[in-house]
C-alpha cells in the first residue's frame, strides 16, 4: 500500500512535470538584446534576409489564415533593465503592390489579454509609424508578439512567387535597476505563472508526504 | 551678488540633473528586414507513346501517314511539378484540316481516344482529375492512344488531324473538398 501511494505521488509529480515542459507549436522568431555585446539578434533568418522573423509566412497560398509569434527577450548577463520599442518602415517599393493586398495584425501579449498594435493591409506602417513601447524588461526576461497575416481568396495569378520585404526596427534602452526596483525581477512574461506556482505547490505537498512517510516508516521500524 | 551666486548655482544643478538623466541609459537600434513569400502552382503536361517496337514511353512526336482503322499512340498524363497540392482539368480539342483543294464538312467523332472515366469525369468541356495531385505525383493518363475510324473515307486522304489539350491546375488549399468545388481555374 504504501509503496502504492509513493509511485502515485512520483507519477503526479513527473506528470505536473511534462505538462510544465510543453511548448508551443508555433515556430517563432526572435528577437534577442544583449547588452554585453550591445546588440539585437534577429533569429532565424532566411534565405531571403539574415534578419527574418517571418519564419511561418513562406510559400503562402490565397485564402490562408496564418499565425507568427515572435519573442522579444533581453538576454543581457548583468542587471539591466531595458526598454525595449519596435517601430515600421512598412513594405520596400518593390513589395508594395504584393503586400497591400494582404492584412496584418499584430498584438502584444500582455497578461493574457491581446494589445494590438497594428491592423492594417501589409504594406503599411499603420500604428508602428512611430515608436511602440513593448515593455522594460529585466534580463532574462521577454514579451511575445502574435502575428496574423490574411491572403485573401482571390489573389490572382500574378502574385505566384511574390516576395514582399517589410522593415522592422527594434530600440533597446538600457538603464540601471533601481533599488526600489519591484523584486524578484519582472520578466514581462507572465503567462503560466498560476501554472508553475501550483505546480511548485503540488511538487512540494508531494515531496513533503513523502517525507513524513519515510519518517513514519522509519518510527515503525 | 548672493542671489545671483543662488541662481547660478540652482542652473548648474538643474544642468547636471538633465544631464545625468540624459547619461543614465545607452540606447541601441537595429533593423530587422522581414519576408512574406507566396506559393505556386506548377503543373507539367505529359505526352508521350509506346515505340511501334515496344518499351518504355519516350516523348510523343507527329505521327505520319495514319491510315484508317489505325491506333496511334498518345499517352497524355499531368505531372505535378510545384511544391502545392493541386486539382487538376484537362480540355481536349480535335480538329481535321483536309488537304488543299478538298472541300467537305469534317466529322471529328471519327477521331477517338481510349478515355480513362475511372480518373477523368467529363463536365462543362473539361476532363477532371476526381483525385487531389501531390507535388511530385503523375496523373493517371487521361487516354493513352487515339483511333482513326475505319469508315474514313477519301476525303481524309492528306489531311491534316490536330488533338490539342490544354492542362489547367488550381490549388486544393482553401479550395473545396473535391475538383467540382474548385475555383481559381485559369482563364482559357
Amino acid at each position: 500500500m504504501k509503496k502504492i501511494i509513493s509511485i502515485l505521488i512520483s507519477l503526479l509529480v513527473v506528470t505536473a512535470m511534462t505538462c510544465g515542459l510543453s511548448i508551443s507549436a508555433y515556430a517563432a522568431g526572435t528577437v534577442t538584446y544583449s547588452a554585453d555585446s550591445s546588440k539585437f539578434i534577429f533569429e532565424p533568418g532566411s534565405s531571403h534576409s539574415p534578419t527574418d522573423l517571418f519564419t511561418e509566412y513562406k510559400g503562402l497560398m490565397p485564402g490562408d489564415s496564418v499565425r507568427q509569434d515572435i519573442t522579444v527577450k533581453n538576454d543581457s548577463s548583468y542587471g539591466v533593465k531595458v526598454k525595449l520599442y519596435v517601430r515600421s518602415h512598412g513594405a520596400h517599393e518593390d513589395s508594395v503592390d504584393f503586400l497591400s493586398k494582404l492584412h496584418l495584425t499584430i498584438a502584444k501579449s500582455e497578461n493574457n489579454e491581446m494589445a494590438y498594435m497594428f491592423d492594417a493591409a501589409a504594406d503599411q506602417t499603420g500604428g508602428m509609424t512611430d515608436w511602440v513601447y513593448l515593455g522594460t524588461l529585466y534580463s532574462g526576461g521577454e514579451v511575445n508578439l502574435i502575428l496574423n497575416l490574411d491572403i485573401p481568396i482571390e489573389l490572382g495569378n500574378e502574385y505566384q512567387d511574390a516576395i514582399g520585404y517589410i522593415d522592422w526596427e527594434f530600440k533597446a534602452e538600457e538603464m540601471p535597476i533601481d533599488p526600489d526596483d519591484p523584486k524578484p525581477p519582472q520578466t514581462g512574461d507572465n503567462s503560466n505563472l498560476y501554472f508553475y506556482a501550483m505546480l511548485a505547490g503540488v511538487s512540494g505537498i508531494a515531496l513533503v508526504i513523502l517525507i513524513l512517510k519515510r519518517k513514519k516508516d522509519t518510527a515503525n521500524g | 551678488m548672493k542671489k545671483k551666486l543662488l541662481v547660478c548655482a540652482f542652473i548648474a544643478v538643474c544642468l547636471s540633473i538633465v544631464a545625468y538623466s540624459t547619461t543614465a541609459y545607452f540606447s541601441y537600434e537595429d533593423t530587422a528586414t522581414n519576408v512574406i513569400t507566396m506559393g505556386n502552382i506548377k503543373i507539367e503536361l505529359q505526352e508521350l507513346a509506346i515505340p511501334d517496337s515496344g518499351g518504355d514511353p519516350i516523348p510523343f512526336e507527329d505521327a505520319m501517314d495514319v491510315l484508317p482503322g489505325m491506333d496511334v499512340s498518345k499517352i497524355v498524363q499531368v505531372k505535378n511539378v510545384g511544391v502545392q497540392p493541386s486539382w487538376i482539368r484537362v480540355s481536349v480539342a480535335k480538329s481535321i484540316l483536309l488537304a488543299d483543294g478538298i472541300i467537305g464538312e469534317v466529322d471529328l467523332s471519327l477521331i477517338t481516344y481510349d478515355l480513362n472515366t475511372q480518373y477523368w469525369i467529363e463536365q462543362d468541356g473539361y476532363f477532371y482529375y476526381k483525385d487531389i495531385l501531390n507535388p511530385g505525383e503523375t496523373t493517371a493518363p487521361l487516354f493513352t492512344k487515339v483511333t482513326f475510324a475505319s469508315n474514313m473515307s477519301n476525303m481524309y486522304q492528306q489531311s491534316k488531324a490536330t488533338i490539342k489539350i490544354n492542362a489547367q491546375a488550381t490549388q486544393v488549399v482553401n479550395n473545396g473538398s473535391t475538383v467540382f468545388e474548385a475555383v481559381g481555374w485559369p482563364k482559357a
